[in-house]
């Protein structure tokens, strides 16, 4: 046990000037924590190499004491090496050559290369990489919660038919005088290169779709002043979504009922029924046409079939799946998908129901 | 090779009869003077003899160890009948009309075998002889002095009956006999150890008791040739069926409720005298947990009870190992918070962890052995000395780790509440920390294995100690790992006797 450094998490880059894969090792800083000292309790080690392997090997040299991965809680990987090389090779290295649990969350660096994640002092815990691991799990349960970032799911989504693999993405920021990480956006993948990200709104949509959201706020033009807006909190979403093939067609239809609470509405509250129904229903189509328009980028600009609809076909009817995949591209192209949002609103203080 | 033991056994045999062979070669004459020169050579040396020669129209002896005997009983019920007896010319033997009609004493035997006196008088008995007869009378006047009844030590409870036995096997006996009024209650009387002859009583209930059992106690009683036995554990270890288990044959109790719980199950029970322990077999696995209050109180309570004696005692045996197997080999099974407490905690101890483990678990062993051998002010001022100063000092020394303390509590604290496994369990946790330094779980799960099949092929008098045969029955496992209610308690034990129903109706209360 003395002879163990535990590795909180690794952040994977490439080194611009040699090509070759950059490593930031986060260890648990025991002497630190046995001493209870101020500041941060992690050591780094900067290693570098041909391949994963061959870099960690070189980390070995460093010390004396064993490299301990089961513990490691984050793998943070460049965007610039998920965008021209892929994940596959990582994730899979990760659960087949080292000893690393399969909750591993696996996150992706936004503009900051991935070391600068691993670098910045947490502002709950003292080792960056176990409130990264907090952080994306908040954030998957949030906002992506139909794809998961631990790493044996992540690598599921990549080797599964129909598929789409989503990772959330970290970011430092400024948090008065400090330099902090946060969870900002969504990357989306196309097999296992990342091709986008979804910005808040587009997650927040994509939460809605799948039928996973939590504690979203929804922001819509007032129907009496467009230039201000209403603000309902979604206490309850509930999904029902249909996936068939008629005549050649995929035909997906998705049903949200979903139960929300005013925050902020721009006008003296709702006094009878009928001014809460008309509100309901000004919301619903609000929702509706963004949520339509939101699928409809996907299906036709993007190309991305990011709500996994091929799985679902797959799951339903393997024959018909298999049938179509080799021309899937054209069939999600002219996928006819339909939204039906039922918005109910909770009276509280805002809105007095009579 | 065989022949060799067998002529040293012979020859054993042969020297340890030698002095019962030697008296029982001599015999009372005529004499009076020569009879109690006799007795005098054969006590000879042992300075609390006391002889009192009563002269009149015949003379007599009266032979007693003191210290044994009652003075007042010699005094008013023999001495002075004798002195004022006018023997008769005629009226048959001497030592009859003295039996039936001058001693008042309740139990006369007339007898001339020496074996036999010397062991009554040396038991409390009065030997009295006289002119003329190669006979003498032994009287009953033993009168010793014992402990008051007394709730037992090592089995307090808080409810229930609190009287314990004593070391008068007499007293033991009457503690029973009161609790069963009824003449199926035998009790039968050996004598037991060449030297010592040493009063032992094999109690049960007729028509309970599987003759089975019985028979094969009394063969294996039998075949005992010791010169002493000084306590019920002499016993115990010589009738025990699987010579060098871990685990007992026979339960031991000082509580007189407990055995005759027991003998109402089929048991049969084993007094000694001088030994405050009774001895009863055939033995349960099951009876290590158990516990005589757990009769005593509500059922849901007493369940929760067991429960937790048998949890402390997988705890006690099994916590160190574990710990020691997941430190040295399987780190990996930890949570990354709680492997991070035992890492920072584990820094700078100079010593690996099965070092460390087996020294607390040692050091708890000493202290514990001292305390309960020590004055109850002294022990508990070394409980505290070692739990907190010594412990304390070696976590800020760097000695031990705070984690290694806190396994080596729970194991010792654990360990305390399975008390008849008190023997067993620091072989096996030691054995089992040693599987586990030596190849992880693997050594452990097998370790562990190995304790379950021993378990279950555990056999006490022929009766398997599980208890349970291939039918899993509610009243099989009634009063196991939980004590079922009295009124669900309809059968007794499995395996124990032929005559099972020992609750014919249901409840007495509102239906």
């Amino acid at each position: 046990m003395n002879e163990l450094d535990v590795v909180a998490g690794i952040a994977v880059d490439r080194d611009e000037e040699t090509g070759e894969y950059k490593l930031l090792l986060e260890i648990v800083d025991l002497n630190s924590l046995k001493q209870e000292r101020e500041g941060s309790n992690s050591l780094y080690i900067e290693t570098s190499g041909k391949d994963i392997r061959e870099a960690l090997l070189n980390a070995r040299k460093r010390l004396y004491s064993t490299l301990f991965f089961s513990d490691m809680e984050v793998l943070v990987i460049s965007k610039e090496i998920a965008e021209t090389e892929g994940v596959h090779d990582i994730l899979e290295f990760f659960l087949s050559g080292t000893d690393v649990r399969e909750a591993l969350s696996i996150v992706i660096s936004g503009q900051d290369k991935a070391a600068d994640i691993l670098q910045v002092t947490g502002l709950d815990s003292k080792i960056i990489s176990f409130e990264i691991e907090e952080m994306a799990r908040n954030y998957q349960k949030m906002h992506i919660g139909a794809s998961t970032v631990d790493i044996f799911q992540a690598y599921s989504a990549l080797e599964e038919e129909g598929r789409c693999l989503l990772l959330p993405v970290f970011n430092t920021t400024k948090n008065n005088e400090d330099t902090v990480v946060e969870a900002c956006t969504t990357a989306y993948f196309d097999g296992d290169r990342l091709i986008g990200m979804l910005n808040e709104d587009a997650t927040h949509y994509y939460s809605l779709l799948t039928g996973t959201p939590k504690d979203i706020v929804l922001s819509v033009p007032s129907p009496i002043d467009p230039e201000e807006n209403n603000s309902f909190l979604l206490d309850r979403c509930k999904e029902k979504q249909t996936v068939q093939f008629v005549d050649g067609r995929l035909m997906v239809s998705r049903k949200l009922e979903l139960e929300v609470t005013p925050q902020e509405v721009y006008y003296d509250g709702v006094q009878t029924n009928e001014e809460e129904a008309e509100l309901e229903r000004y919301l619903s189509q609000v929702l509706e046409e963004r949520l339509e328009g939101f699928s409809s980028k996907m299906q036709h600009e993007v190309g991305i079939d990011i709500f996994d609809y091929a799985a679902q076909l797959y799951q339903q009817t393997p024959e018909t799946y298999e049938a179509v995949k080799d021309r899937w591209g054209e069939i999600y192209q002219n996928a006819v998908i339909k939204v039906d949002v039922d918005v109910d609103i909770r009276p509280n203080e805002t809105i007095l129901r009579k | 090779m065989s022949n060799k033991r067998g002529r040293q056994e012979s020859s054993e045999k042969q020297r340890r009869n030698a002095y019962r062979e030697k008296i029982e070669g001599l015999h009372f004459s005529h004499s009076l003077e020569k009879n109690v020169a006799l007795i005098k050579e054969l006590f000879c040396d042992v300075d609390i003899m006391k002889y009192r020669v009563i002269e009149g129209q015949r003379s007599y002896c009266l032979i007693w160890s003191e210290g044994l005997v009652s003075s007042e009983q010699m005094d008013a019920y023999i001495i002075k009948p004798l002195l004022l007896f006018m023997p008769p010319e005629q009226g048959g033997p001497i030592l009859d009309v003295l039996r039936h009609h001058v001693l008042q004493v309740n139990e006369i035997k007339k007898t001339g075998d020496l074996f036999e006196i010397v062991k009554a008088v040396a038991y409390g008995e009065t030997l009295l002889i006289t002119d003329g007869e190669t006979e003498g009378l032994l009287l009953d006047t033993k009168s010793f002095t014992t402990r008051s009844i007394n709730e037992p030590d090592a089995e307090k409870i808080l409810s229930g009956p609190r009287e314990g036995f004593s070391e008068s096997l007499m007293q033991n006996l009457s503690l029973v006999r009161r609790k069963l009024r009824t003449s199926e209650l035998k009790l039968k009387m050996r004598s037991m150890g060449q030297r010592s002859n040493t009063q032992i009583c094999v109690a049960y209930l007729d028509g309970i008791v599987k003759t089975e059992v019985l028979d094969e106690l009394n063969r294996r009683l039998d075949a005992i040739e010791i010169d002493a036995v000084l306590d019920t554990n002499y016993l115990n270890e010589l009738i025990k069926d699987n010579k060098h288990s871990l685990f007992r044959s026979t339960a031991y109790t000082e509580r007189p409720d407990v055995v005759v719980s027991k003998i109402l199950e089929g048991r049969v029970a084993i007094f000694v005298d001088g030994s405050p322990v009774a001895l009863t077999a055939p033995y349960l696995f099951m009876e290590n947990f158990q516990s005589s209050e757990d009769y005593y109180v509500n059922y849901y309570y007493a369940s929760l009870s067991r429960l937790l004696r048998f949890i402390s005692f997988f705890v006690a045996i099994t916590v160190p190992g574990l710990f020691v197997a997941i430190l040295s080999y399987h780190q990996e099974m930890l949570p990354t918070v709680l492997l991070i407490r035992v890492a920072v905690d584990s820094r700078n101890v100079p010593f690996p962890t099965i070092i460390e483990t087996f020294a607390l678990l040692i050091m708890f062993d000493i202290l514990r052995e001292a305390g309960a051998r020590m004055p109850t002010g002294v022990g508990q001022a070394l409980s505290i000395v070692g739990a907190l100063v010594v412990g304390s000092a070696a976590v800020e020394a760097d000695l031990v780790s705070a984690n290694v303390i806190i396994i080596a509590a729970a194991s010792g604290i654990t360990s305390l509440l399975a008390t008849r496994l008190n023997a067993a369990i620091p072989i096996i946790r030691n054995f089992l920390i040693i599987l586990a330094a030596v190849t992880g779980f693997y050594g452990l799960v097998l370790g562990i294995s190995v304790l379950f099949i021993h378990i279950l092929r555990l056999e006490s008098f022929g009766v398997p100690q599980i208890g349970w045969d291939t039918t899993l029955r509610y009243q099989n496992i009634k009063d196991t790992v939980i004590r079922g209610p009295m009124w669900r308690m309809s059968e007794r034990p499995n395996g124990l006797t032929e005559d099972k129903v020992r609750l014919r109706t249901r409840r007495g209360g509102k239906q």
